[in-house]
């Protein structure tokens, strides 16, 4: 009742999607475990796909699809503006969707027996900490917490109350401040010069970590208090060394969804060289095409796959992924800021609200403007990318979110938090918030 | 030993506190996500801007910009200009000192670099002398202690009807009060606020942690923190007064220091423009009129951007109503460079 109460908050109307939702893969699951024959059972969750995705691309992507038939329609003076859908995205869609998907899906693979309780269920898919924005859970670590008496550990209320300090401190100090610079920059590229905008898309490269990643802290630390366990979405991306690895430490709940759902069921790395790059490419393509109803998105994907495909064809040494730093040298700063300007090139086409800002920006660069307040946006930048470079740095070498329990005093650690919380309430009670940016997804 | 223990505990929360507040405020005084105080008191101006400082500032816009030696916006000007230069000085209120946008696109800028494209043989100055808040008393008493050491060959006062309301006296400020044949400013500032006002001022300067707390304090005497912590579902009743002639545009009579300033004014000299979309008194235009002072208006350009759906004063990224945007200082600052080149022409041809 109180996930309802959380997300009809934002409006009461969407809730009866969210109930659908729950409806379909709940009786579609029984059945679904129930059915012995392989046809049958593949049109059952054929059902729970084009139902929950169906709802997925009416309300999210419909309109885009439209747009999109439009580009080729006008060739032959067709307008199919009547077409068009007025209704907002509700939100967490994205979310809440994967993850019944997700439950059907481990039905149907025999990995997971599906519940018999419709409460249980409907609070796995309306879990109000991870409801609008993730973590992405699986049915076979969520379910059977929330099936059982919820009664938080005292570790689990101390770790839950540091997450939650910390994660409001990323997401308001150090996302939101960031966004104030990307969202004005980005607004009026043209009254901006070539320095100004470089900044501003590292900024955005803070921005979204911070947001993201202080939400995810959030959610996780809110289950804690209420016992339960929520898997860490970020594992400090910017410090990797490859994009292979980035892929492992960034969004991890979307990304390990994307391949055990989509690029296994394409067939992986199963069926040859090729079909694996063609499997990789249809997976960060759809990836994209998931965060929002635009081609940049697709564009985004597209550029992340091509690292892949490029950085799958060419490693030899795939221990490398799979091990952490023990040594900083110069290779392994040079990996981790290459892989960092990667991304970071990928963030444009992000952030670049059309194909315009996009282009603006290349010109913009590639005539460069020099500006009287470039040793002012290089200061911001390197000081945004030291701060929170610091706290990524500090939960890798602790192996841990909650760094700052290891604390032996605890007069301390009170002083730590408090301080951290005092702050972010200051900024917060003299400027207005940005919304999370994931929450459009 | 308990005891001893829990003092332990203590300090260490303390020295915690501290030193993560510390860090914190070197990481917004970096960053400028807040800023420390850009005001100073000077026994000769009262409340101004602090010298050589650059502010960083986002409220419907984000202005980056800085004060000079001089304590006025943009780059120190010696006072003494060069030959055939022509000097303005703006005076008026936020709208002048544009804080929300970049000081290299505010409509000074504009106008100045208009004037040299339009007259390239000639040299053009524009000095910002705006301030929040200022009504037409703060821009006389500004002009007189501050903006006429610059020698400026024309003084454009930025008004709108409001400005010609002036406000109760402001104790930060130097006063202006009638005297028995001229108008008088007077430096005798309110010791216990001015005091007072250091002794914050201080605290404010040096930390950007307590410049921060000092707006929230701010803020929480002007909003109701219900509606800050529960947003919609708070509910606020607010007592409306009702205008019994909604339709009807009451002119009040000037108050008698308008007349006095106007007395003291050069209108060989001084520019009123009126900035606002609302046309000025009719009682005021007809004082300038008869006192031989220029009148630009800038309502119809601000109209115009509007009906061609440009608002000059919404601004796109953060969805509010505010101060002139980008765009407006722009268009201002191209349309004012055209009535100020044709009244300078003018004027030179003795025409």
């Amino acid at each position: 009742m109180c996930s309802y109460f959380f997300y009809g908050y934002w409006d009461w109307k969407f809730c009866s999607l969210l109930l659908l939702s729950t409806v379909i893969d709940f009786f579609l699951g029984q059945l679904l475990y129930r059915s012995e024959r392989e046809k049958r059972r593949r049109l059952i969750l054929s059902l729970s796909l084009v139902s929950n995705l169906g709802i997925l691309c009416l309300f999210k992507y419909f309109n885009f699809f439209i747009d999109s038939f439009q580009i080729i329609c006008n060739e032959v003076g067709w307008n199919l503006d009547y077409l068009h859908l007025r209704v907002l995205v509700p939100v967490g869609i994205s979310f809440y969707t994967f993850q019944t998907l997700s439950y059907t899906i481990d039905i149907y693979r025999k990995k997971l027996e599906p519940t018999t309780n419709f409460v249980d269920f409907s609070l796995f898919v309306s879990f109000f900490p991870q409801l609008v924005a993730g973590p992405i859970e699986r049915a076979k670590s969520l379910l059977p917490q929330l099936s059982k008496k919820l009664h938080p550990s005292k570790l689990q209320i101390k770790q839950g109350i540091t997450l939650i300090i910390l994660g409001l401190f990323r997401k308001v100090i150090i996302g939101d401040t960031a966004g104030r610079y990307v969202d004005h920059i980005f607004g009026d590229l043209h009254s901006y010069k070539s320095i100004e905008l470089i900044t501003a898309l590292i900024l955005f490269s803070i921005q979204i970590y911070a947001d993201f990643s202080g939400y995810s802290h959030i959610a996780r630390g809110t289950a804690k208090l209420l016992g339960v366990e929520l898997m860490k979405n970020f594992e400090q991306p910017y410090l990797s060394r490859n994009i292979t690895e980035f892929w492992r430490r960034w969004h991890i709940s979307l990304s390990t969804w994307l391949r055990d759902y989509l690029y296994i069921s394409l067939g992986g790395n199963r069926k040859g060289k090729y079909r694996t790059y063609l499997n990789l490419m249809v997976t960060m393509l759809l990836g994209g095409l998931w965060h929002g109803a635009s081609w940049n998105f697709v564009v985004w994907g597209g550029l992340h796959g091509l690292y892949l495909f490029i950085h799958k064809a060419v490693v030899k040494n795939k221990n490398e992924i799979n091990n952490s730093i023990n040594k900083l040298n110069f290779s392994t700063l040079f990996k981790v800021i290459s892989t960092y300007l990667l991304v970071l090139f990928t963030w444009l086409f992000f952030r670049s609200t059309s194909w315009e800002t996009t282009k603006i920006f290349f010109q913009k660069i590639y005539f460069w403007e020099k500006s009287e307040y470039a040793g002012l946006f290089v200061s911001i930048a390197l000081v945004y990318l030291i701060f929170s470079g610091l706290f990524d740095l500090a939960e890798y070498h602790y192996r841990r979110h909650t760094y700052l329990l290891l604390i032996k005093s605890r007069g301390l650690k009170v002083g730590i938090l408090l301080a951290l919380f005092g702050v972010t309430i200051i900024y917060m009670f003299q400027a207005k918030p940005l919304p999370f940016i994931y929450f459009q997804f | 030993m308990i005891e001893r223990g829990r003092i332990r505990q203590l300090v260490l929360g303390a020295t915690g506190l501290i030193i993560t507040l510390v860090v914190c405020e070197l990481f917004i005084r970096a960053s400028h996500l807040g800023s420390v105080s850009i005001n100073n008191f000077y026994e000769d101006i009262g409340i101004g801007y602090r010298k050589n400082h650059t502010y960083v500032y986002f409220n419907e816009g984000f202005g980056i910009g800085k004060v000079n030696e001089n304590r006025f916006l943009g780059n120190t000007i010696p006072k003494i200009k060069e030959k055939e230069t022509t000097r303005f000085i703006l005076l008026g209120d936020s709208y002048i000192e544009s804080f929300q946008i970049l000081q290299r696109n505010y409509f000074g800028r504009y106008l100045e670099k208009n004037l040299k494209n339009k007259h390239p043989n000639k040299k053009f100055e524009v000095l910002n002398f705006g301030r929040s808040g200022f009504d037409i008393t703060d821009m006389y008493t500004y002009q007189k202690v501050l903006a006429e050491s610059f020698k400026p060959n024309y003084i454009l006062y930025f008004i709108s009807k409001d400005d010609l309301e002036p406000s109760i006296s402001n104790p930060y400020r130097p006063e202006l009060v009638s005297g028995s044949d001229r108008l008088k400013i007077t430096f005798n500032y309110n010791e216990k606020a001015i005091n007072n006002y250091k002794k914050v001022n201080f605290l404010t300067r040096h930390s950007s942690l307590i410049n921060m707390a000092n707006s929230v304090r701010k803020n929480l005497n002007h909003e109701h923190i219900g509606a800050i912590l529960f947003d919609k579902f708070y509910i606020i009743h607010e007592n409306k007064t009702d205008n019994v002639y909604p339709d009807k545009i009451i002119e009040k009579p000037l108050k008698p220091i308008v007349y006095e300033i106007f007395e003291e004014l050069d209108s060989n000299k001084v520019i009123i423009v009126n900035r606002d979309k609302e046309k000025l008194p009719e009682v005021f235009v007809n004082l300038c009129i008869e006192k031989g002072f220029k009148i630009i208006d800038l309502s119809n350009l601000l109209l115009q951007l509007e009906a061609k759906g440009k608002n000059p004063n919404y601004w796109g990224v953060t969805g509010e109503m505010g101060h002139w945007n980008t765009n407006a200082h722009k268009e201002i600052g191209l349309g004012l460079a055209t009535k100020i080149g044709m009244m300078v022409e003018f004027e030179k041809s003795g025409n």
